[in-house]
């Protein structure tokens, strides 16, 4: 791979002044930004053709770490207006982020120190997608796009990956200054089918045998066998970014859950299933949101509305309901709360 | 070697090529200026061929796999250009096979070599032999013009075969998929050799494990097994720890006769476990030999073999209690007894419901009753049989199509109503019974007692 190909980024403040001074002509500039100090570069598509002045525009390694945690520590942590506002601006200027880095050939060649620095960024944006895809799925499509989040989760977690197995080749020692078994086990957990646990069960027996790795393999091997209790036993027990992980994966199987148990429960004269009991297995809030998703997917609910009946000769329909993303959960909403953002995204709630 | 060549007999060019053959053993040929003394004997363009051929040799005699890789690679590429030239012709494809082998192997120590230095990305070298490779296929499976007899498109199963084992070594099995296709389509696709069917099928059918297509792995492995020459019992034992998983469960265990004759005792404890229904014992067995399982890559089919036996341990418990409404207690103590630590009701509701999803178990779960109610006719169907059924897929978000109902035939309601195959009604009809459905605190701890006194003995001794 050319090095040329690659600017070195010389930019030292968080938003390049070019592009301030553009901005504010035209009016771009956001609430938060309130003056030259607190801009921060926003993200566009990388125009081709660039001029030899390029570098100027993008910010070298110390400014991005320092832009990332004034983001989190200044914006997030600050509070001043909804969540789903601040998930905007953040995620934008976190894009930005991550295409200096590429830009810059980060992500490709092994920089020793640095490669380090640009594996903790990294893995602050995945507990920054993991933490809002937690408590902003309740919102409706048009105010938070899970879709756009996810895929970006997922990029920077393959992203993640291939920098570790390149610190493991060149300096194996660097690897345990990163959060390499967190997001081993958090790209488990993700993982949409059984290659994931493929690679898992391939892992150094050091990496394997830490319990937070040896627990995820076992919760996805349990679910792989439909054992969902169990699965979900497991996961109360996990750190706190992995069990937002883990119920932002499982909320994808609840199909699959409520499949099984109609299946298993149905009886010729109707079962009457308590939605209290079908509620924990399926991870909602409450009983209502379980009533809506159990009514969406074609089941009836008896008198009382307390419980589903599960009847042979139901037939089961499936699409996405206004329930089957929500994560919602009054109890980790508590907890969140009582957590600072920054201290999340840093990882230190582990 | 030129006369060889003149009279187009590939196999003997190919000998000369390959470094399969004695003649790599003479020092002769890497003497000192060879170069000059193979254009003086050999026309063009076959003294490109030999004067790489030969560099390389000096590369391996040094043992410098890196540069021998780097020569044998142009090698193949000026094979490659040369091929293509050759209009209505195919006798050079013995000599594609040769290098394309060589290639491949010199890859696998050209990365063994990097890797001591401490490579960039393991498996690089690999990765640009295929490339290669490709290169070769895809001026084979162009050639669409000529006749059957002179078509190049019979070499296509061959560099097929070397290719999956790139990828299968690389961990690139997506890449497959397309090659795949390209067999598939195509009209030799029965008339290539058997050994080069052989191999195609069984990474075929290990790629469908890797995909969790259990009835498409068993039946390419299963052509695979019978086909394969039975001389070759290394490639039919490869192909067997492939097979045997599968087969487990699909509902068929093997006997201890094959696993001793093929040397694939690992398994035999697993298969006993199973029969038994048996989950410490295969806790145990997986345990044990887990590094291998890992390595094979059959490792996650084997757990999925617990689900076979909780079956058949759950089968166990339900004739011992001899009643068609066994309470879910008796399962629960049945899997303490097994050694699970940890477990509820709760849990063991899961398992019997996905048991029941999967049509292992043919009734349903009472809940207010806290019961399993079974049907008077063969509540546990062979497996075997099950599985014609059921397309058996597992879990996986990604082949779980959120607009269809799954992969379950569902009995028809109607039918089973009619033929009164539910317990559950006719008990409903019944008033004496050994265990009312009605919920008796006093009844339910005496018969916990008594699940663990009388049968629990009892299920250690089946």
């Amino acid at each position: 791979m050319a090095a040329a190909t690659f600017v070195q980024g010389s930019c030292k403040t968080m938003c390049p002044p070019d592009e301030y001074e553009i901005r504010k002509e035209h009016n771009l500039v956001r609430p938060f930004e309130t003056s030259f100090l607190s801009a921060v570069k926003c993200y566009s598509r990388s125009a081709a053709g660039q001029s030899a002045a390029r570098h100027k525009n993008i910010r070298d390694l110390t400014t991005l770490e320092n832009t990332v945690k004034y983001l989190f520590e200044q914006v997030l942590d600050r509070r001043k207006t909804s969540l789903a506002q601040l998930y905007d601006f953040v995620f934008d200027r976190l894009r930005a982020v991550r295409q200096d880095l590429v830009v810059q050939g980060y992500l490709e060649g092994f920089s020793g120190l640095r490669t380090v620095t640009v594996a903790k960024i990294l893995e602050y944006c995945v507990r920054f997608y993991i933490y809002f895809q937690f408590r902003l799925s309740h919102l409706p499509a048009s105010a938070f796009s899970s879709h756009l989040n996810q895929n970006h989760l997922d990029e920077c977690l393959s992203q993640l990956l291939h920098l570790y197995s390149k610190i493991e080749v060149k300096n194996h020692d660097l690897l345990h200054q990163t959060s390499h078994i967190e997001i081993e086990a958090l790209d488990l957990l993700l993982s949409k089918n059984s290659a994931g646990l493929h690679r898992a069960l391939q892992l150094p027996s050091k990496t394997k045998s830490n319990t937070i790795v040896r627990n995820s393999i076992e919760i996805s091997i349990s679910l792989w066998l439909g054992n969902f209790v169990r699965a979900n036993h497991i996961a109360r027990g996990l750190p706190l970014s992995l069990q937002l992980a883990y119920r932002a994966h499982f909320s994808l199987l609840r199909p699959r859950v409520l499949e099984v148990y109609e299946r298993g429960y149905r009886s010729p004269q109707g079962t009457k299933f308590p939605l209290e009991k079908l509620r924990r297995y399926l991870l909602f809030d409450t009983a209502r949101q379980t009533a809506e998703f159990c009514v969406d997917c074609g089941l009836s609910l008896d008198d009382t509305g307390s419980s589903v009946i599960f009847k042979t000769g139901t037939a089961l329909k499936f699409s996405t309901t206004s329930q089957s993303n929500n994560l919602y959960d009054q109890d980790f909403e508590e907890t969140l709360e009582n957590v600072r953002v920054s201290h999340f995204l840093y990882g230190q709630s582990i | 070697m030129q006369s060889s060549w003149e009279s187009r007999s590939g196999t003997e060019v190919s000998e000369f090529l390959s470094f399969n053959h004695p003649h790599v053993m003479s020092a002769k040929l890497t003497a000192e200026g060879f170069e000059k003394s193979v254009e003086r004997l050999v026309e063009s363009p076959l003294d490109e061929l030999v004067i790489l051929h030969l560099r390389c040799l000096n590369c391996v005699n040094q043992q410098k796999y890196l540069e021998a890789y780097s020569e044998q690679s142009a090698l193949v590429q000026a094979f490659t250009k040369l091929f293509q030239t050759q209009k209505e012709d195919n006798w050079a494809l013995f000599i594609m096979y040769v290098i394309s082998l060589d290639l491949r192997m010199f890859a696998i120590k050209a990365d063994k070599e990097l890797a001591k230095k401490g490579a960039d990305k393991p498996g690089q070298t690999l990765e640009k032999a295929a490339e290669c490779l490709m290169g070769l296929f895809r001026v084979c499976a162009a050639d669409n013009r000529s006749s059957d007899e002179d078509t190049k498109r019979w070499g296509m199963l061959y560099l097929v075969n070397q290719l999956f084992k790139i990828y299968f070594r690389i961990n690139k099995l997506h890449l497959c998929k397309a090659l795949i296709r390209a067999i598939d389509a195509s009209q030799f696709k029965d008339h290539f050799s058997l050994s080069q069917q052989v191999t195609y099928r069984y990474y075929v059918g290990r790629k469908a494990i890797f995909e969790s297509d259990f009835k498409s792995a068993e039946k390419f492995l299963t052509y695979a097994f019978e086909r394969c020459h039975r001389e070759c019992r290394n490639n039919k034992r490869l192909i067997l720890i492939y097979l045997i998983p599968v087969k487990m469960l699909l509902g068929h265990l093997p006997t201890p006769h094959l696993l001793r004759k093929y040397d694939l005792l690992q398994f035999s404890e697993v298969v006993q476990a199973v029969r038994e229904g048996n989950l410490r014992r295969l806790n145990n067995a997986l345990l044990q030999h887990d590094a291998f399982f890992i390595r094979c890559g059959v490792y996650l089919i084997l757990e999925k073999l617990k689900v076979t036996t909780y079956r058949n341990l759950f089968k166990k418990v339900t004739l011992l209690m001899k009643t068609h409404q066994i309470p879910i207690e008796a399962y629960l103590e049945a899997l303490k007894f097994m050694g699970v630590e940890d477990i509820d009701l709760d849990e063991t509701q899961c398992i019997i419901a996905n048991l029941i999803f999967e049509n292992k178990i043919k009734g349903y779960i009472s809940n207010s009753h806290n019961k399993l109610v079974i049907s008077k006719q063969n509540p546990f169907p062979p497996l075997a049989a099950i599985m014609k059924v059921c397309r058996g897929k597992e879990i996986s978000v990604s082949s779980f199509n959120l607009f269809t109902l799954g992969c379950v035939d569902r009995p028809n309601p109607a039918a089973s109503q009619a033929s009164g195959n539910f317990a559950g009604e006719a008990v409903a009809r019944q008033t004496s019974t050994c265990f009312s459905l009605k919920n008796n605190e006093v009844d339910r701890k005496e018969l916990i007692n008594r699940i663990k006194n009388e049968f629990l003995t009892k299920l250690a001794t089946i």
